[in-house]
């Protein structure tokens, strides 16, 4: 809260306008702990915002569970969803997270495109109670290596299409 | 069930029945109960009556209704997993905390239930509060509660298998929640009326809860509430981390006022050991907490207004909050998790400047204050928002179990701070501010005015400041200075024994509490003698209030639902744990 008050003001980095509708949003800030009850109410939330979209993970919590390793505790939401920022503090302080959109700025500026939803490429993610994130890491890093063996890039790395060469809706973009 | 001793906790005898009849609740329990009254135990000063199940709802009844006795507030009832204990017969404990408002005096009733068949009577015939309560333990626990209205799961998704909290259910184990919970109310077939949801995520509901409401037009007709999109197990890691380690815990359960929480904890520990703060760091706890109390206010009130569609207030408010964060940051480095108390005292001395800091930023606090009461009390819009919206009775805020403002917005003077004063509260001159209509304006004014009895506190604590130590002497409880671990080998022991063994408390249990910033948060601890408690129960005072608002919005327009939820001031982070 202190990010968008006056002390913080993120409006001086072009980036006030809180829209409380994930359908009119491009950037969803996932703040807190998601346990697995609100999994799915999230992974709705990111399916309901148009492209492109972008997702920032705010604190340890939301980045890996944090210190709450337990029966009911989402270890990471890049269980469910992509994430393209990680802001580490529990809870980080709001310079962290002005820094944190920043660098999703510099990221569009870049021409780089958020990643797809982890949960379809990634191996291991949605196994049943996948709650060690090491074996989960090894598994994707397993999977990316044996892409790189055949020639392959790691899955999920998309690269962002300008929108003059962009195809028409449906025949053939990242998503397809 | 063979009754029996149910307890063999060396350091918790049973009274004497002498001893024991000096105590109006034993007394008039066994008068009518008799043989049922199985034990009574009297530990840290908490009194403990364990029942015969069959005699469970009648004891509560007879406990709320008998004049002597009064035990009219609901306070906590929770389940207890007592596995591999050789001394118990039974496996599972009820357990249940009772208050009177104006005799002034806990208990705490227990019952044990056999592994094969866990189940009681409910009580929600008796105390409103108890509903949600025995779905936690049902939930959690397994414990069956007979003629409840509505026992399914609550904190844990549907998906669930199993009941967590056991001591034999592994703690890392997760079942993945495949789809969210679609309709909470029961919506007669062919009905024209409007099904909203309000939540988990919905800017109205300050937090990761949930509402379905059943509209007419605008009228809710009928609502349900759903929770648990923030469960996170507080009370299951806490048995797996030792009595320091929990601080940082608590910090999270209601983030707005980090610090109470922890203060409560360290409280109930001391309780446990029996040890006290000095006199230092029970000062630089309240001034802390009296602090964390104003900003949790502020935070309630501008948030609120924000729903009403004001959103002056909460830019005005805000930079009063950054200079308690400031003060905050410069007592311990943290803004809002503070992990700063510590049992037996604090983590380490204030800063030098700390008094001059405290001075500024109360100076900041009345003017920002200010500012808001003129934009807000006499603000027409804003008192016909408020007024007569929202109206809690006496009986109901009692049997639901509300605490702290609300309660008194309510019109009952309860405040721990005056009724059981801790911390050298009793060494302050304030008022408890107390409402007369129990509306949503009566709540707003308590908290504006508890803000101002605040800073009073506060000033009077910095005036009389005492010097010494932050932080106790005993070398069981707290490490002893670095410096001194480095230049001689008893605090090295001393390190060393308490880092490697942790704090280790006596066999026994207690009912630790303090007025939070949301009213009574209490802590049940359960020790078995080792480093880890065996149980921690989290009081948490917006788990009652909560319960309340889908019986208190029924009837009243949409747009009131909105003004009721941010006046309760329900956090999730505690509500779900």
């Amino acid at each position: 809260m202190a990010f968008t008050g006056s002390h913080y003001d993120v409006a001086r980095f072009g980036s006030e306008v809180l829209r409380f509708s994930p359908r009119q949003a491009d950037l969803l800030l996932v703040a807190g702990t998601v346990v697995d009850k609100m999994g799915p109410i999230l992974k709705t939330i990111y399916d309901q915002m148009p492209e492109p979209k972008w997702v920032m993970s705010m604190g340890v919590c939301a980045c890996t569970g944090g210190f709450y390793r337990s029966y009911h505790t989402m270890q990471g939401i890049d269980e469910i969803i992509p994430v393209d920022v990680y802001v580490p503090g529990c809870p980080p302080t709001p310079e962290a997270l002005l820094a944190g959109l920043m660098k999703i700025q510099e990221r569009i500026k870049s021409g780089d495109q958020a990643k797809r939803p982890q949960g379809e490429h990634r191996v291991g993610a949605r196994a049943e109670g996948a709650n060690d994130r090491r074996e989960r890491r090894d598994a994707w890093a397993g999977d990316d290596a044996a892409r790189a063996a055949t020639g392959l890039e790691p899955r999920g790395r998309i690269h962002f299409k300008l929108t003059e060469e962009r195809d028409e809706p449906g025949s053939g973009s990242h998503h397809a | 069930m063979s009754p029996g001793p149910v307890l063999t906790m060396p350091s918790m005898p049973a009274l004497e029945r002498d001893q024991a009849l000096t105590k109006p609740a034993y007394r008039i329990l066994s008068e009518k109960f008799g043989e049922k009254v199985l034990r009574v135990t009297e530990y840290r000063g908490d009194l403990a009556i364990t029942m015969d199940r069959s005699a469970w709802k009648e004891a509560a009844r007879t406990l709320r209704d008998h004049p002597e006795l009064d035990y009219k507030l609901f306070l906590d009832l929770c389940g207890v997993d007592y596995l591999n204990d050789e001394s118990r017969p039974d496996r599972f404990e009820v357990v249940l905390h009772l208050y009177s408002v104006t005799k002034k005096h806990h208990i705490r009733l227990k019952t044990a239930l056999p592994e094969k068949n866990p189940s009681c009577d409910s009580l929600t015939e008796i105390y409103k509060g108890a509903n949600w309560f025995e779905r936690e333990a049902f939930d959690l626990y397994g414990i069956a509660f007979t003629s409840h209205p509505n026992l399914v799961r609550i904190l844990t998704h549907e998906d669930f298998v199993g009941h967590p909290m056991r001591k034999d259910f592994a703690t890392g184990k997760r079942y993945v929640n495949k789809k969210p919970k679609e309709w909470l109310l029961h919506v007669p077939k062919g009905s024209e009326h409007l099904v909203l949801n309000m939540g988990p995520s919905h800017p109205a509901m300050h937090g990761t809860f949930r509402v379905q409401v059943l509209l007419d037009g605008e009228t809710i007709k009928d609502s349900a509430a759903e929770i648990g999109y923030l469960h996170r197990n507080f009370e299951k890691m806490a048995e797996e981390r030792t009595y320091w380690q929990i601080i940082p815990y608590t910090d999270r359960l209601n983030y707005c006022s980090a610090f109470i929480n922890g203060h409560g904890w360290a409280l109930a520990v001391e309780k446990l050991l029996g040890v006290a703060a000095p006199a230092r760091a029970e000062a630089i706890r309240v001034i802390l907490s009296e602090f964390s109390r104003i900003m949790d206010h502020l935070v309630c009130i501008s948030t609120n207004v924000v729903d009403l569609g004001a959103i002056t207030p909460f830019f005005v408010v805000f930079r009063a909050r950054e200079e308690i964060y400031d003060l905050l940051d410069s007592v311990c480095g943290a803004r809002l998790t503070v992990s700063y108390v510590r049992i037996g005292g604090v983590a380490q001395d204030v800063p030098e400047d700390f008094e001059a800091r405290c001075t500024k930023t109360l100076a900041w606090i009345r003017e920002v204050a200010l500012q808001m009461e003129n934009l807000l009390t006499r603000n027409a819009i804003f008192a016909n928002r408020f007024k007569d919206v929202g109206v809690m009775s006496k009986e109901d805020a009692l049997s639901y179990g509300w605490v702290g403002p609300c309660l008194r917005g309510s019109g009952i003077g309860y405040d721990i701070r005056k009724d059981h004063p801790y911390s050298g509260y009793d060494q302050y001159d304030f008022d408890v501010p107390v409402g007369t209509v129990g509306d949503c304006y009566d709540r707003y004014l308590v908290r504006v005015e508890e803000m101002k009895q605040s800073a009073r506190i506060i000033e009077q604590a910095l005036a009389k400041l005492p010097k010494g130590d932050f932080i106790t002497q005993d070398r069981k409880v707290a490490l002893p200075p670095k410096s001194e671990v480095y230049s001689n080998i008893e605090s090295l022991m001393n390190h060393f024994k308490l880092v490697y063994d942790g704090i280790v408390a006596a066999p026994g249990e207690v009912y630790g509490y303090c007025e939070g910033a949301n009213g009574e948060l209490g802590y049940y601890i359960v020790s078995d003698g080792k480093k880890h408690p065996a149980r921690v129960k989290v009081r948490p005072p917006c788990y009652n209030i909560y319960q309340a608002y889908p019986e208190m919005i029924k009837g009243t327009m949409i747009a009131d639902a909105v003004a009721m939820i941010g006046g309760l001031n329900v956090v999730a982070g505690e509500l779900d744990r």
